[in-house]
């Protein structure tokens, strides 16, 4: 508790309207490293400049160096993107995941209770993550939106990158597991209620829409001396998915979940990205035919389980390969619990994926899930300067983190 | 022992002699050091009571005293103000909290005020002369707290601050909210109900407004770091001036609340603490925040006055300044109360409460003699501390 990491000593640093300002350098070269923009092709003995937080240049060894920027020597090195991690388990103290006074609570914002200063914020920034979703939790149906954080900030509120980015809906046995229906002990408990079983966790998710949808034609159109319902937070929020502007991402485990989740899609018109989805390795045609992304939880933790994972699904070990072959753009996500995100996706390498799939996994393809990736995910002009110095091939269990800059700051050293 | 400092209240309110004119009620204080308010005190000087309230200071006390003026010469020793407690739940735990609605704006602590409650002696022996009565923190709007005299239980105000809470107390796993996250989306609803017209005549709303536009102070209860962002956040976003009750681990927020100016409401300091739990209160005050000091520790056990003294002399060893840790005892608190010009300091027209130590009372060396009240002393006995 008491050992001060350097990283914790910049953030209280950073903390500082006017330290964050003196600390910001004008201007950073990285040259000489081998250079992995993901949006294009490696290049070798490459010059990233970094200008103001964000990229200004990169190119080959010919590229100018601006006068007055600190160079640093690369040489040997290897430089991502600041990985991406599309669900990861940080910031939110488990009491805060869900709010469990209702099944249904779109309008709850994980943003409410995160904690700008945790510790697991810290841990995912020293294993190379710039940027992650954090997701309300399973235990209900419908269980709110997400948002999209920074793992360092100069304040709170610039860490949030955006904010409701998703809305959580859960499928499977998990939301309906603390539920009760026949009455004993406390029969005040708000959890005698429903749903306890799938046919009823999904009636949920309709009810929900359906409910939506006659709030919008009360709201729109005037009824017969009917007042106007009130402005319901929760139901803006389902016509925001309703109408394609807010992402529904359907955590469904097992195959008759996913199947479910593509349907109720398709039925509701919403978009919608696969959650955790370990057992898509059986609906490969059904999800590549859907145009659906999928999420993919970390492939070591499966095989920790022995194979299994939450609602009972099969998860296979080669299901990344079969993805990238079928063409279904996936992300590797779950950081905060078990290994750093790179490992996870040298797993997947080990396993048959190939290099720049896995990289992709875990920078390109969440950012692009995630709506931000005109910010992050890749290195070309413009994006913000989030970069991570490797020692070496990142895969390479050897490899070291060297350094990792947040908007052009180096925070990591 | 509560019916004898009833008692002598009363005594003391009754004229000394039925059968004359009433004597002038004027007392002259002198002593070694009276401190007026934390940034100001006179040495060997004096200051005048008269009908209970402090009438001059220092160099305008008039050489000429009414006839039957009483003088209490006070040599070597220290008199400050009575010190103020913004917020406790005296013995009424069990009433103070209506955990069939997680909000309840609209009661009021006055409402479970027992008079006759013990704690009430044991605080004003120990030197707090004004508390804030709150609701406890079960709920996450809680209600509206009391400000009261300790010595007789005399309401200042009935609906003083807003109190809520943030914390695990107020999100119960087994009734709405459960989260922040469900807290968060009810004091949002709250509040913006509250603004509708429609509402001005409802007496929740009208309690939330007027926490809103500041016509009485907000006090939340957060204690995690998410507790207290979500606290910050939500009050930035509904534009409410919050004071922060706790923040038992917000240590590494402190350059955001002193940003923010914030005024922080601190639970007892015991001498086993983390070195960043003691120098939480100095660190507040070298970043810009304030602190005020509280004998309240957690919902059920009863608060030690001495409690007070022992939090301020760890802080200033820790490296709280002196002036701050008497501000966190006596002016902090009041202005949480809404009652600056009234109790915390002893200015011209306030009233005269005051404590007598031995010697500073920031030592804890030192004896606290003597509790007066409205310029009458507590009998001795009663003053133990």
């Amino acid at each position: 508790m008491n050992r001060c990491c350097p990283t914790v000593l910049i953030l209280l640093a950073l903390a500082h309207g006017a330290a964050a300002q003196s600390d910001r350098p004008a201007l950073v070269v990285l040259k000489g490293a081998r250079i992995h923009p993901v949006a294009s092709a490696p290049i070798d003995g490459g010059v990233l400049i970094l200008a103001g937080g964000k990229v200004q240049a990169l190119g080959g060894a010919d590229l100018p160096v601006p006068e007055g920027a600190k160079v640093i020597d690369c040489t040997g090195k290897v430089i991502t993107p600041g990985l991406v991690d599309a669900g990861a388990n940080v910031a939110i103290q488990p009491r805060d995941r869900n709010e469990q006074g209702d099944e249904v609570t779109p309008q709850a914002r994980i943003v409410d209770a995160m904690d700008p200063l945790a510790r697991s914020l810290e841990r995912v920034l020293r294993q190379g993550v710039t940027t992650v979703q954090v997701n309300p939790g399973t235990r209900n149906v419908i269980g709110g939106t997400g948002a999209v954080l920074r793992t360092h900030a100069a304040s709170a509120a610039e860490m949030v990158l955006k904010d409701k980015s998703q809305l959580r809906i859960v499928l499977g046995a998990e939301p309906s597991q603390g539920n009760m229906a026949i009455r004993g002990g406390n029969p005040d408990s708000i959890y005698y209620r429903r749903p306890t079983t799938r046919m009823g966790v999904v009636w949920t998710i309709r009810k929900a829409f359906y409910d939506a949808q006659a709030y919008r034609e009360k709201r729109t159109i005037p009824a017969n001396g009917a007042p106007m319902p009130e402005l319901d937070a929760g139901m803006e929020v389902l016509l925001e998915a309703l109408d394609r502007k807010l992402t529904v991402r359907s955590t469904a485990r097992a195959e008759q979940d996913i199947r479910t989740a593509l349907r109720l899609a398709e039925e509701f018109g919403y978009e919608t990205v696969l959650d955790e989805s370990a057992e898509v390795w059986r609906v490969i045609d059904l999800v590549a035919g859907a145009k659906a992304k999928v999420l993919f939880n970390l492939p070591s933790a499966a095989r920790a389980r022995d194979g299994a994972a939450a609602d009972g699904a099969e998860v296979r070990l080669n299901t990344l390969e079969l993805l990238a072959k079928a063409k279904v753009p996936f992300a590797i996500q779950g950081s905060g619990a078990g290994l750093p995100l790179i490992q996870e996706a040298a797993f997947a390498v080990r396993q048959g994926l190939d290099a720049e799939t896995a990289l992709a996994a875990i920078t390109k393809v969440p950012a692009e899930v995630l709506g931000v990736a005109d910010r992050v995910g890749t290195l070309a002009p413009g994006r913000d300067a989030d970069v991570v110095v490797w020692s070496g091939d990142p895969f390479d269990p050897a490899t070291r983190i060297e350094s990792v800059f947040v908007q052009g700051r180096q925070v990591v050293n | 022992m509560i019916p004898t400092v009833l008692a002598a209240g009363l005594a003391l309110c009754m004229p000394q002699d039925p059968g004359r004119a009433p004597e002038v009620d004027v007392l002259l204080v002198r002593a070694a050091r009276i401190v007026l308010a934390p940034d100001q005190e006179l040495k060997d000087e004096a200051i005048l009571v008269r009908g209970g309230k402090v009438v001059a200071i220092g160099a305008a006390v008039p050489r000429d005293l009414p006839a039957g003026a009483r003088r209490l010469d006070l040599a070597g020793k220290t008199v400050v103000a009575g010190f103020v407690d913004a917020h406790q739940h005296l013995g009424q735990g069990e009433d103070l909290v209506e955990r069939a609605d997680p909000a309840t704006p609209e009661l009021r602590a006055a409402d479970a005020f027992d008079p006759f409650d013990p704690q009430l002696a044991t605080l004003v022996r120990g030197g707090v002369t004004t508390i804030g009565f709150a609701p406890r923190s079960g709920n996450v709007i809680a209600g509206l707290a009391t400000v009261l005299k300790t010595h007789d239980g005399a309401v200042l105000r009935e609906d003083g601050y807003l109190k809520m809470a943030l914390t695990g107390d107020a999100l119960d796993v087994q009734r709405k909210p459960t989260s922040l996250l469900g807290a968060a989306e009810l004091v949002r609803k709250a509040f913006t109900a509250a603004r509708d017209p429609r509402a001005a005549n409802d007496p929740a709303a009208r309690a939330l407004l007027e926490a809103a536009t500041g016509a009485r102070a907000l006090v939340v209860h957060v204690e995690a770091q998410a507790e207290v962002h979500s606290a910050l956040a939500l009050c930035e976003e509904l534009q409410l001036q919050p004071v922060l009750l706790g923040c038992a681990e917000a240590w590494r927020m402190v350059p955001r609340l002193g940003t923010l100016r914030a005024t922080v409401l601190v639970p007892p300091l015991g001498a086993e603490m983390r070195a960043q739990e003691l120098g939480f209160p100095a660190a507040l005050e070298r970043a810009g925040a304030r602190v005020g000091f509280t004998a309240q520790r957690g919902q059920r056990r009863v608060a030690d006055p001495g409690s007070l003294r022992r939090s301020a002399a760890l802080a200033v060893r820790a490296g709280l300044s002196r002036k701050a840790a008497l501000a966190a005892l006596t002016t902090v608190p009041a202005e949480v109360l809404g009652m600056a010009e009234r109790v915390g300091s002893l200015q011209s027209g306030r009233d005269a409460d005051f404590l007598v130590f031995s010697g500073d009372p920031l030592d804890l060396g030192s004896r606290l003699e003597s509790v007066y009240v409205a310029g009458r002393a507590l009998p001795a006995q009663e003053a133990s501390r």
